[in-house]
C-alpha cells in the first residue's frame, strides 16, 4: 500500500533537499551578528543599527537636483525628513508572495548616516517587522528608493494588507531609477544601482553577492543555516542604500559645471521640461563645451536653437541656426536631422520676414540634402515638396510672369 | 416551401427514408411563467421598457433561490435565457447596494466578449452607474488599475483569475471586500482535468474572499448534462440548489436519426457521413431552409463547404472556423439575420453561447463527442415561434451508431457525469503551493485535512513552504500560478512549437506521458482543427517541432501498454466478474503508427516511433472474468473476446463521463499478474486521475448494457470498427465472443 507520501515523493521528482531539517520551527534561528530585538506592540522585531559618521546627504545636492529631475514630488522640508529605503526579497515577482525578509533604511542626524536594517527573523514575527518599519517610516516621511515605484513600494503595501495592518502614509517618494536613466542611460551599459555604484561613485562591490543568490541564503537560513549565511545579504543591501545617498550628491555634479556632455543635456531638457529657460541656458552652454564630437556639438546646437525660439521666438533661434547650416555645409559629419536649420530658416523667412523667395531657397537646400543622403524619410520630403509647391503658387501670385524662369529653374 | 413540407418530401423520398433510423417529433410547449420577484425600482422599469412582463418560471425560481442566499445552479435548455437569472439578481443587488460587486467566470475570452456586451446593455437600461470590465490578457495595462479600484462587475476566465488576479489580491481589495457574487457561466465546460484545476482555484477564489470577510453566492448555468448540481458542488465545494425545469417556450420540433446506407455489410462500412450530409443539406438549402451544419473537423469543413458551393452556386453560404475575430462574428450573426446568408458550415467553434438568431434547420455531420455538444448544437435550430428541425448524421464510430438508434438520449435525461476531481494530488499540491502563495495556511484553518496536513508538511521538508508554529508560509522564489496551465497536464509537459512562419511560435502542449502517442516524428498533430506534422520531438528538452500541412489522414500510434496495480480503494465481486477501482501505474512503449484516411478508415501507411517507454501513476476501472465464466471459453476465446471488449468498451465509455477517447487508456491482459484472470482495465489518463477510472466502476452496468446493446444493433457479420473492432486486429468470432461474455455477466444482475 502506497503512503500519501510515497505518491507525492512520485509527483514531486527533483524537489530540493533538505540540507539540515533538524533545526525544526521551535527553536529560534541564531541573530546575524549585530542584530538585536526590539520590542514593538505587535512583538519582537530585530533591528541592526550602523553609523557612518563620516557620510552624509549632500543637502545642497537634494535641494538642487532632486526638483530638476522630480518635479512632480515636492521638495522635503530638511534632509532629516529622508528615509533611504531598499528591501532583500524572496524573489523577484511581484505577486503578494514575495516576502520582503529584509528591510534597510538610511537616514541623517546630527552625527551623520544611521543605517538601520530591520530583519524578518521568521515569517511568523512578520507584523512587528511591519509595525517597526511602519514606525521608521512616519519619523521621515520621504521615502528615496531606486525602483521603489514599481518594486519595493507595492511589496510593502502587500505585505500590510495581508497582515491587515496600515500602511505608513508617506509624504513624498523620489525613486531614483527614473532621474539616473535619464542622466546615464545613453552613457552607461546599465542603469543597475550596483553598476552605478561602481562606475560612477567607484565604489567596488567585488565581493558582492549576487542578486540572484539572496533568496535561497535566506531559505537555508530559515532552515536551520548559520545566521552567517545573511551576513553577505546584509552587506549587499548597506551597499544599496549608501549608493543612493551618493547617486544623489553625484546627480548634482554636472550643476556644478562638472558633468558629462549626456548629463547637462538631460539637465538641460529636464530644466527646459518644467520651465526654468535659464537652468536650461546654462546646462547647454555647458553641454556645447563638453561636445564630444561633431554630432554631439550639432545636437546641442539643435536643443539650443529650440529653446531659444521657445523663450524668445522664432527669431530667436536664427544665429543658431545659421551656424547649424554652415557646419553642414562645411561637409562636417552631424548625423541626422541635417535638414532641421534649414525648415526653421525656410519657416522664419516665410512667416517672419514674408520673403518667400528665401524661404523657397532654404527648402529646395532641404530637398537637396535628403536627395543627398543615404536615408530618406519619404515623409519628411513629401511634406517639404508640398511646401516648395505652395512657395512657388504664392511667388507667382506675387510677382509677374517675368520671373516664372528663374522660379522654375 | 416551408419547412415542414421539405421534409415531407425528404420522408417521402425513399433514398432518404430509408437511412431515417429514428423520428422523433416534439411538440411545441407554451411558456410557463412565473412571478417577477421583488426587484429595484430601476430593474422593475428596464423590464417592463424591454416588454418583460413575466418571468419563465426557471427564471423566478433561480432569482428566488439566489435573493433567499442560496448557491443556485441553472441546467436548463440552449437558449432558456439563462444569462437573466444571473444579470436580474447581481444589478438588483448593485442597484441596492451600490459598494457590492460580482465576478463573472467564463471558459473563453470570446465569450466574456459577448457576455459583457449584453451585461452592459442591461446597466444602460437601468441609467448605467454601474462599471463592468472584463479583465483577461488582452485588457491593456493602463486600465488594470481602474479595473481594480473601481470595477464592480469584473468579467474574466478561470486562468486570468488564476494568474492576474488571486497571485495580486492585494491589489484587488475593492473587489474581495465586497464579492457579493460568483457567476460561473457554461459550468458543464469545467470537467475533467480543467475541471479539477477550475475546481481548486474556486477553492483558493473563497478562501481569499474569506480573507476579505465575503462569502460569496455562486450563481452556476449549465447545459443539460447528467449531474449539474453534483459538478457545481464539485467545483466550489457548496450545497447548491438545483433548478432545471425550463419555462421557456419550445416550437415545435422534429429530430431525425440518419444512418448512411450500407456499402459492405460485411465489414461493417456505411458510405461516408459527409457525403450523406451534401445530400441532405442540398434538399434543405434548395428549398430555401435556413441551415447550420456541424463538421467535426476543419478538414470536412471545408470538404463540406465546397461540396455545397459547386452544388449551389447561387446560395450565399459561409464556413464558421475558431479563431474568428469579433467583426467577421458580427458579420455572419447579421447576415444570418437579414436572410441573405442561407447556410453556414461550422465547426464547434460556435456551439460556445454565440448568438446567431434562430435557424430552421440544424445538420450534425457525426456525433460531437458529447451530449451536451450535440444538445446544444441541435439546439441551434427552432430559437422562434416557427418549426425547426434537427438532424444526426451518424458516422461509423460505436457511439454514433448507438445513438442514432436511440434519439432520447437528446431530449429526456442526458446519460453523461462531468466529472471532476480535485484531490486529484498532482493537481491539488499544485494548487495548494499557490494558495501558500496568495496566503500563509494557518494549522487551525486545515485542521480537519488530515491529507491537507501532510502535505504541507511534505512540502515544508522540501523548502518550498516554511512552517512556523501555527502557519505554514510560501518561502520560494518564483510565482507558483505561472508554472500551472489549468487547460493542460502536469508539469513537465512537452511544448508544442510551430515552424511554418518565420518566427516560430507554441501552438500547445501535451503531457509528457502521451508525448510519444501524440506527437512522435511524423505524427500529424490536430491544433483548432488545423493539421501539423511533427518533423521533430525532442523528449530531453521538452520540444515538439512541428509544421503546418494539409493531408488527407490522420496518425494513430500503436503501443503496448502495460498496467501494474498499485492499490485497490474498492472492489465489488459478482459471480462471473469482478470489478475494481484503484491506483494503478501504467507505462507505454510505443511501437508504430499508421496513417488512416480521413473518413473512409483506409491505411494509407505506418511507420516506427523509436522511442522509450513512458510511466504514469493513475487510476483505473478494471473488471476480471472470473473461471466461472471463462471455463465456458477456449484459452483463444477468451483472448478474442476480450480484446473486442476492449476495443468497444474505450469507444462506449466517453458516452457516460462527459470526455474524449483520447482521455482514457484501455488495457486488456488475458492473464493479469495481479489479478491472475483476464481482465480489461480502463485508465484515466491523467497522472493521478480525474475521477473517470471511479465513475466508470459506479456505471458499470450501464456501460456493459450499451455494450452489447452496440453489438446487438450492428450489421456487421464478425467485427467491424463501429462495434468491437475488425477480425484482422482483435480475432476472429470476437464480436459473437464479446456478446455471449457480456450477456453471461449481466444475466446475473
Amino acid at each position: 500500500m502506497r503512503s500519501l507520501r510515497d505518491r507525492l515523493q512520485g509527483i514531486h521528482r527533483g524537489a530540493r533537499e533538505s540540507p539540515n531539517p533538524t533545526n525544526g520551527p521551535e527553536q529560534p534561528h541564531a541573530l546575524p551578528d549585530g542584530f538585536e530585538e526590539v520590542i514593538t506592540d505587535k512583538g519582537t522585531a530585530h533591528v541592526r543599527e550602523q553609523r557612518c559618521p563620516s557620510s552624509s546627504i549632500d543637502a545642497s545636492a537634494v535641494r538642487d537636483v532632486l526638483p530638476f529631475l522630480l518635479p512632480a514630488e515636492k521638495a522635503p522640508y530638511c534632509v532629516s525628513d529622508m528615509l533611504f529605503l531598499d528591501l532583500e526579497t524572496t524573489g523577484l515577482s511581484r505577486g503578494v508572495g514575495t516576502v520582503p525578509f529584509l528591510t534597510g533604511v538610511a537616514y541623517q542626524d546630527g552625527e551623520g548616516i544611521v543605517i538601520r536594517q530591520f530583519l524578518l527573523r521568521d515569517p511568523a514575527g512578520e507584523p512587528a517587522y511591519l509595525e517597526i518599519i511602519a514606525e521608521t517610516i512616519r519619523e521621515r516621511p520621504y521615502l528615496v528608493t531606486f525602483n521603489g515605484r514599481s518594486f519595493d513600494l507595492p511589496i510593502l503595501d502587500a505585505r500590510y494588507m495581508l497582515n491587515r495592518m496600515a500602511r505608513p502614509k508617506t509624504r513624498g517618494h523620489y525613486d531614483l531609477l527614473h532621474p539616473a536613466r535619464r542622466l546615464w542611460g545613453a552613457l552607461l551599459a546599465s542603469c543597475r544601482l550596483s553598476y552605478l555604484q561602481e562606475h560612477l561613485l567607484y565604489c567596488s562591490r567585488d565581493n558582492d553577492i549576487p542578486g540572484s543568490e539572496i533568496p535561497g541564503r535566506y531559505f537555508d537560513y530559515l532552515s536551520g543555516g548559520p545566521a552567517s549565511v545573511l551576513d553577505d545579504v546584509i552587506a549587499h543591501n548597506g551597499l544599496d542604500l549608501l549608493a543612493m545617498v551618493g547617486l544623489i550628491a553625484r546627480m548634482a555634479k554636472p550643476l556644478q559645471g562638472e558633468g558629462h556632455w549626456h548629463e547637462h543635456m538631460a539637465l538641460a531638457r529636464a530644466a527646459a521640461d518644467i520651465g526654468q529657460p535659464g537652468a536650461s541656458a546654462t546646462q547647454t552652454e555647458r553641454a556645447l563645451k563638453r561636445a564630444g564630437d561633431d554630432v554631439q556639438y550639432f545636437q546641442t546646437l539643435r536643443l539650443q536653437a529650440d529653446l531659444h525660439r521657445r523663450t524668445g521666438g522664432r527669431p530667436a533661434g536664427v544665429p543658431t541656426w545659421m551656424l547649424m547650416i554652415s557646419l553642414v555645409e562645411a561637409g562636417i559629419s552631424v548625423g541626422s536631422d541635417t535638414v532641421l536649420p534649414y525648415i526653421q530658416m525656410a519657416k522664419f523667412a516665410e512667416h517672419d520676414l514674408g520673403d518667400h523667395g528665401r524661404a523657397l531657397a532654404y527648402t529646395r537646400r532641404a530637398i537637396q540634402r535628403i536627395h543627398a543622403s543615404n536615408v530618406r524619410d519619404m515623409a519628411l520630403l513629401e511634406e517639404l515638396e508640398h511646401r516648395e509647391g505652395r512657395l512657388i503658387g504664392r511667388l507667382r501670385r506675387t510677382f509677374p510672369a517675368a520671373c516664372r524662369c528663374s522660379i522654375e529653374g | 416551401m416551408k419547412l415542414e413540407q421539405v421534409l415531407d418530401q425528404i420522408g417521402s423520398n425513399r433514398r432518404f427514408s430509408e437511412q431515417i433510423t429514428s423520428w422523433v417529433r416534439l411538440p411545441s410547449r407554451p411558456a410557463q411563467y412565473g412571478e417577477i420577484p421583488p426587484l429595484h425600482m430601476k430593474l422593475c422599469s428596464a423590464l417592463h421598457t424591454r416588454g418583460i412582463r413575466k418571468l419563465y418560471s426557471h427564471q423566478a425560481e433561480a432569482v428566488h433561490q439566489v435573493q433567499s442566499g442560496k448557491h443556485v445552479v441553472i441546467a436548463t435548455p440552449t437558449a432558456s435565457g439563462k444569462s437573466l437569472c444571473y444579470i436580474l439578481p447581481i444589478i438588483d443587488r448593485i442597484l441596492q447596494n451600490p459598494q457590492s460587486s460580482a465576478l463573472f467566470l467564463f471558459p473563453t475570452k470570446a465569450l466574456a466578449q459577448d457576455q459583457r456586451t449584453k451585461i452592459g446593455q442591461w446597466i444602460s437600461s437601468v441609467g448605467g452607474g454601474i462599471a463592468s470590465y472584463t479583465y483577461d490578457g488582452d485588457t491593456p495595462a493602463d486600465s488594470r488599475r481602474s479595473i481594480r479600484h473601481a470595477g464592480q462587475i469584473v468579467i474574466t476566465n478561470p486562468d486570468m483569475l488564476h494568474t492576474g488576479i488571486l497571485p495580486h489580491h492585494t491589489k484587488w481589495v475593492h473587489l474581495f471586500e465586497n464579492l457579493d457574487f460568483i457567476v460561473i457561466d457554461e459550468l458543464h465546460s469545467y470537467r475533467g482535468v480543467f475541471g479539477s484545476h477550475v475546481a481548486n482555484v474556486l477553492r483558493r477564489l473563497q478562501r481569499i474572499a474569506a480573507f476579505y470577510g465575503s462569502s460569496p453566492t455562486f450563481i452556476a448555468s449549465s447545459a443539460t448534462i447528467a449531474n449539474p448540481r453534483e459538478l457545481a458542488e464539485g467545483l466550489t465545494g457548496r450545497s447548491f440548489a438545483l433548478v432545471e425545469n425550463s419555462g421557456a417556450p419550445t416550437s415545435k420540433k422534429h429530430l431525425l436519426m440518419y444512418n448512411p446506407p450500407v456499402v459492405n455489410r460485411e465489414l461493417g462500412i456505411r458510405r461516408s457521413a459527409i457525403l450523406e450530409a451534401t445530400e441532405i443539406l442540398h434538399q434543405l438549402l434548395a428549398n430555401d431552409v435556413q441551415t447550420l451544419a456541424f463538421a467535426r473537423s476543419r478538414v470536412q469543413l471545408e470538404v463540406l463547404l465546397s461540396y455545397l458551393r459547386q452544388r449551389l452556386p447561387n446560395k450565399v453560404i459561409r464556413g464558421y472556423r475558431g479563431g474568428y475575430l469579433p467583426r467577421q462574428r458580427r458579420e455572419i450573426e447579421r447576415g444570418l439575420q437579414t436572410g441573405e446568408i442561407r447556410g453556414v458550415v461550422a465547426t464547434n467553434a460556435l456551439e460556445l453561447g454565440i448568438d446567431i438568431g434562430s435557424l430552421e434547420a440544424s445538420v450534425l455531420v457525426g456525433y460531437p463527442g458529447t451530449i451536451a455538444s450535440a444538445i446544444q448544437q441541435m439546439g441551434r435550430a427552432g430559437r422562434s415561434d416557427c418549426p425547426s428541425v434537427a438532424i444526426l448524421i451518424a458516422s461509423s464510430r460505436p457511439l454514433d451508431q448507438h445513438l442514432v438508434t436511440h434519439p432520447d438520449y437528446f431530449f429526456e435525461r442526458s446519460p453523461e457525469h462531468a466529472l471532476v476531481h480535485p484531490r486529484n494530488l498532482l493537481i491539488r499540491v499544485s494548487h495548494l503551493k499557490c494558495a501558500a502563495f496568495e496566503l500563509p495556511f494557518t494549522r487551525e484553518e486545515v485542521c480537519h485535512d488530515h491529507e491537507q496536513q501532510e502535505i504541507l508538511d511534505y512540502l515544508a521538508e522540501n523548502r518550498v513552504l516554511h512552517a512556523s508554529a501555527d502557519r505554514w508560509h510560501w518561502m520560494a522564489e518564483g510565482f507558483p500560478a505561472e508554472e500551472i496551465s489549468l487547460r493542460s497536464a502536469s508539469t513537465g509537459n512537452v511544448v508544442i512549437i510551430d515552424r511554418s512562419e518565420e518566427k516560430p511560435s507554441v501552438i500547445g502542449e501535451v503531457d509528457e506521458f502521451s508525448a510519444p502517442m501524440l506527437v512522435h516524428e511524423e505524427a500529424i498533430y490536430l491544433h483548432e482543427s488545423t493539421q501539423y506534422q511533427v518533423e521533430h520531438l525532442d523528449l530531453k528538452e521538452r520540444k515538439a517541432y512541428v509544421r503546418r500541412v494539409d493531408v488527407n489522414y490522420y496518425t494513430d500510434a500503436t503501443f503496448a501498454v502495460e498496467t501494474a496495480v498499485l492499490e485497490v480503494f474498492r472492489g465489488e465481486q459478482h459471480r462471473y466478474s469482478h470489478r475494481y477501482f484503484g491506483e494503478v501505474r501504467l507505462s507505454a512503449q510505443p511501437t508504430t503508427f499508421k496513417k488512416i484516411r480521413f473518413n473512409t478508415h483506409e491505411n494509407l501507411g505506418w511507420g516506427r516511433i523509436p522511442l522509450p517507454p513512458q510511466e504514469m501513476h493513475t487510476t483505473a476501472y478494471w473488471m476480471t472474468l472470473q473461471e466461472s465464466l471463462t471455463n465456458h471459453f477456449t484459452d483463444g476465446e477468451v483472448e478474442s473476446g476480450l480484446m473486442g471488449l476492449r476495443h468497444l468498451a474505450l469507444e462506449v465509455a466517453p458516452l457516460f463521463l462527459s470526455c474524449d477517447r483520447r482521455d482514457l487508456y484501455a488495457v486488456a491482459q488475458v492473464r493479469s499478474p495481479f489479478t491472475g484472470q483476464p481482465t480489461l482495465f480502463l485508465c484515466d489518463a491523467y497522472p493521478g486521475g480525474v475521477g473517470l477510472g471511479e465513475s466508470l466502476f459506479t456505471l458499470e452496468d450501464q456501460l456493459l448494457r450499451t455494450c452489447i446493446d452496440v453489438i446487438e444493433n450492428c450489421i456487421c457479420s464478425d467485427g467491424c470498427p463501429s462495434c468491437v473492432g475488425v477480425p484482422s486486429e482483435v480475432g476472429a468470432h470476437a464480436k459473437a465472443l464479446a456478446f455471449r461474455m457480456l450477456d453471461i455477466v449481466m444475466g446475473e444482475r
